[in-house]
């Protein structure tokens, strides 16, 4: 199957089991509302009665924030201005890209990684709707089958953890040094500037690596149903090599989309302009869309990433040996050939 | 070190040569070098001192050094120490200050590579190809207290002329890096609008030109004033909005006026001039500038991004509100604290800030016309000169003819805060006589509330009470402004001296707004927030707004962490 194929089969998948997507955003929803009701109370708390909560309604007052940012402590010391717009997804985006997720205010990162342990839940119970390719088997599957796995999963978030953290402290930094000592004595910010790129072209490249392999991994894990899954990482790595072109294409495809999406957003999202509450209900609620539509977008990977490899797997199911037909190349001229079209419980049973 | 007495002795004070430590007695520092003399000099007579010496350039830190093929040199060459009127000579050592010299005629030599970009304080008097491959550029420039300079092969050099009808013209000449080509007319507008307002407001810029100093990325030379010549900066992509190199361009051509021409000791009263130029610079900004939008740099900083609909906080000078009150620096030391003696933060606070909100405070205190003839003034009397704190006051009290001590007592000589705010208001309704009142056939009781109630509440009287506080220590006086919900308006002058006062008001309207210093004149106030009550508060809706935009964030957050599941 190519990899348009894919795509769009794992567009299919995904919108199969919307329901699931609005069960996710609706607990990133509760948990980042708890956060922004104590942010909200801090700022009409600073204001009280005073007329600067007129300027701020109607755009922005620099007095008061000085005064406010002056004096914040934790969550509130997070408030800026550059919130507004893109840019509350620009500046999740830069620590996420310099890896500084983790050095955010402390209720901030808690509540993201209880998000991130949910993530492990609900990815596998996706994965294995997706598997199933269809939400036939209801809710109470769903939310079994994300039970069934998630200690699995954890596993391999686990893992994911460790490699990603030795790439942030220390390939990173390792990398920081090189660029510094390469253009220690450059004079031209673009020549510094495109070697900065390399940097993270090389580290990102690293990360969406682990990303891809650990994104297989937890395919393979819901695939075979394997409880032993330590070694399922060096099985996807086998498989991504055996089909570089298409596992890399397709993973590039999707995150091309995530990057229009951010730009769309960008495009449409309105400023600070907002004095009603109904105007302010209309940018929060196109917010909400692009928080939900990435929710989707990660679904897409999965189901994407799915969709491939079961095209692969499911094929080569009829051999004896299942772990060995999971790796076996494919050929990149010859994938749209392949069928696409499996039963995932004749595959499940030639599993462990 | 040699010194020559007027009747051709010479003397080598190379032996007597001692480095000392004034300030700190630290043994390792190597700033201050004492070459006490044999005999003294006679008032009125002359030697002449040649300093032979040799110096390494560093790799660029502190605004001098070198990178790659960049060479900025400042601060190079063993500065004469200024001798006081009063006997004493004033050096200091080098720790947290800027510096302070003599003027003087600098007749200055550079011998660089043939063909690279030199640039130095003063003019060009010629060049000379040496033939090996090097190049001898001479500069020539008199009444200034330094010398600069710099080459390298990378910078193009543009030049342009400054015109305006009551100044006179300034040769610009700007040397740029290749990669902000594209901002060579954000630099001359810039440093026209500094020569402009600065030349109209002050004084003439007197040297007829000028040099502008685009950095070099990395160098760490940027920013930074010297006489006929300064640094710049900027990025490489910088859009409009993001005012650079319009800001530091301003700041730093108008050092040409509060440090170049009004030479201030820069060891001791820092703020005489980066305080002078941080008020002249927000003036310069808000003329020539007035839109100021959120910008941020993202990506290490390499990519700009621009917030539009956000107006950008408060200038440097606008307000005291960024800087955390009653617990903040502003306590920490009084600005007349010598500036090499100040606290962790408190230089920089007393040195820019706040003497940048005490001048914008009195420019408010005094008027415009008043003020601008006071800065005139002083420019006048001081330029080619060291003005102390003292020397200024007087003229503000002269040019003023008020005396201002009181003020100066307070935000020069003490770290007191300002801080005026709304304490409580209240307006309730009056009640209406009900009782026995003296009439022909004696005591008749009355109720009139019942007759109120029957004509409406068009005719009702309220009792509005408004106390106003002052929580800080600082006194200045401010008005009062207080609407009613019939649009009517009551306006009071305070002279603020007492902790608190109450205002009554018998009207047929409510309060609905009240305001302590509508004009902002005390931009010292560190909240400017208690300034004001309003009835119907937009609180709930302005912290919804922009709670909200911050929770898409954490979700944002949330989101990308969740990425590593």
């Amino acid at each position: 199957m190519n990899i348009f194929a894919c795509f769009m089969d794992g567009i299919r998948r995904v919108n199969s089991a919307k329901r699931y997507i609005f069960v996710v955003y609706l607990i990133n929803v509760l948990l980042a509302l708890g956060l922004a009701i104590s942010l909200g109370g801090a700022i009409k708390d600073s204001l009280g009665s005073s007329m600067a909560a007129e300027r701020l309604r109607d755009g922005f007052d620099g007095f008061w924030y000085s005064n406010f940012s002056a004096q914040a402590r934790d969550l509130a010391a997070t408030f800026d201005p550059s919130v507004v717009g893109i840019g509350a997804i620009f500046n999740s985006l830069d620590a996420f890209l310099q890896g500084n997720v983790l050095d955010l205010e402390t209720s901030i990162v808690a509540i993201g990684i209880f998000y991130l342990l949910l993530w492990s839940f609900f990815s596998a119970a996706f994965i294995s709707i997706y598997i199933h390719r269809d939400d036939t088997s209801g809710p109470h599957s769903f939310f079994q089958q994300g039970a069934h796995f998630f200690w699995r999963f954890l596993q391999l978030a686990i893992m994911a953890g460790i490699i990603y953290y030795l790439l942030f402290h220390f390939v990173m930094p390792w990398l920081t040094d090189r660029v510094t000592d390469l253009t220690r004595q450059m004079v031209d910010e673009r020549v510094v500037f495109s070697y900065v790129l390399i940097k993270y072209l090389i580290l990102w490249s690293l990360v969406l690596g682990v990303n891809i392999i650990f994104d297989y991994s937890k395919i393979i894990t819901v695939w075979q149903d394997r409880s032993f899954v330590l070694t399922i990482p060096w099985q996807a790595l086998r498989f991504i090599g055996s089909h570089l072109v298409s596992t890399t294409g397709l993973y590039l495809c999707l995150g091309v989309v995530g990057i229009v999406l951010i730009l769309f957003y960008w495009l449409i999202v309105p400023g600070a302009g907002q004095a009603s509450w109904v105007a302010i209900t209309g940018v929060f609620l196109i917010g909400q869309l692009y928080i939900l539509s990435r929710i989707w977008m990660r679904c897409l990977f999965y189901a994407g990433q799915t969709t491939f490899y079961e095209s692969v797997a499911g094929q080569l199911d009829s051999e004896p040996d299942t772990a060995e037909a999971a790796i076996k190349p494919d050929k990149v001229e010859g994938e749209g050939e392949m069928q696409a079209e499996q039963t995932p419980q004749s595959d499940l049973s030639d599993t462990t | 070190m040699r010194i020559t007495y007027e009747d051709g002795r010479e003397v080598d004070l190379t032996p007597q040569l001692t480095f000392i430590q004034p300030d700190d007695g630290n043994p390792d520092d190597r700033t201050v070098l004492q070459a006490p003399l044999a005999e003294p000099v006679e008032s009125g007579s002359k030697v002449t001192v040649s300093i032979e010496w040799e110096a390494k350039v560093p790799r660029a830190f502190a605004r001098t050094g070198a990178i790659g093929d960049y060479y900025f040199v400042a601060q190079w060459f063993p500065k004469i120490g200024v001798f006081e009127a009063n006997g004493t000579w004033k050096c200091h050592q080098f720790i947290q200050t800027e510096f302070y010299a003599d003027y003087g005629n600098y007749d200055v030599s550079m011998t660089v590579p043939t063909g690279w970009v030199v640039g130095a304080t003063g003019q060009e008097r010629s060049q000379q190809d040496n033939g090996d491959g090097t190049t001898t550029h001479r500069y020539y420039q008199e009444d200034v207290h330094d010398f600069v300079w710099t080459a390298n092969p990378y910078a193009q050099v543009y030049t342009a002329l400054f015109e305006d009808p009551s100044l006179p013209s300034v040769d610009m000449r700007l040397l740029l890096m290749p990669d902000h080509l594209h901002h060579k007319d954000r630099y001359f507008e810039a440093t026209r609008a500094a020569l402009k307002y600065y030349g109209t407001w002050f004084g003439a810029y007197p040297y007829g030109h000028i040099t502008v100093v685009d950095p070099a990325y990395q160098s760490r030379s940027g920013g930074m004033e010297y006489p006929t010549m300064f640094t710049g900066g900027t990025r490489w992509l910088s859009p409009p909005e993001m005012l650079s190199p319009e800001g530091v361009t301003v700041h730093e051509a108008g050092h040409q006026f509060w440090y170049g021409i009004i030479g201030n000791d820069e060891f001791e009263d820092a703020w005489m001039d980066e305080g002078f130029n941080t008020y002249s610079t927000t003036r310069t900004m808000e003329a020539a500038y007035p839109e100021r939008v959120l910008t941020k740099r993202y990506f290490e900083r390499f990519i700009p991004v621009v917030f539009s609909s956000v107006k950008r906080g408060a200038s440097r000078t606008a307000g005291a509100d960024g800087f955390g009150g009653f617990y903040s620096n502003l306590k920490r030391d009084a600005m007349a604290t010598q500036s090499w003696q100040q606290g962790p933060n408190a230089y920089g606070l007393n040195s820019y800030t706040k003497p940048g909100l005490m001048l914008r405070t009195l420019e408010n205190y005094l008027g415009w016309e008043t003020f601008q003839k006071v800065m005139s003034t002083y420019f006048d009397r001081w330029k080619f000169k060291h003005p102390r704190p003292r020397d200024f006051f007087a003229v503000v009290n002269e040019v003023s003819g008020q005396d201002m001590s009181w003020y100066f007592e307070q935000i020069y000589f003490s770290s007191n805060v300002f801080d005026y705010g709304v304490g409580s208001v209240k307006s309730k309704a009056v009640e209406k006589t009900k009782g026995y009142l003296e009439k022909e056939d004696g005591l008749v009781f009355e109720n009139l509330s019942k007759k109120d109630t029957k004509d409406g509440d068009d005719k009702k009287q309220f009792l509005s009470t408004v106390f106003v506080n002052r929580w800080g220590e600082g006194v200045f006086p401010v008005e009062v402004q207080i609407t009613f919900t019939d649009g009517s308006q009551a306006t009071e002058q305070w002279l603020g001296r007492e902790r608190w006062t109450r205002y009554d008001y018998t009207r047929s309207s409510r309060i609905e707004r009240v305001v302590i210093d509508p004009d902002h004149k005390l931009t010292l106030d560190i909240n400017y927030t208690n300034n004001s009550w309003i009835k119907e508060s937009a609180a709930p809706l302005a912290a919804g707004k922009w709670a909200a935009k911050w929770m898409i964030w954490v979700q944002s957050v949330m989101e990308y962490l969740s990425f590593f599941a």
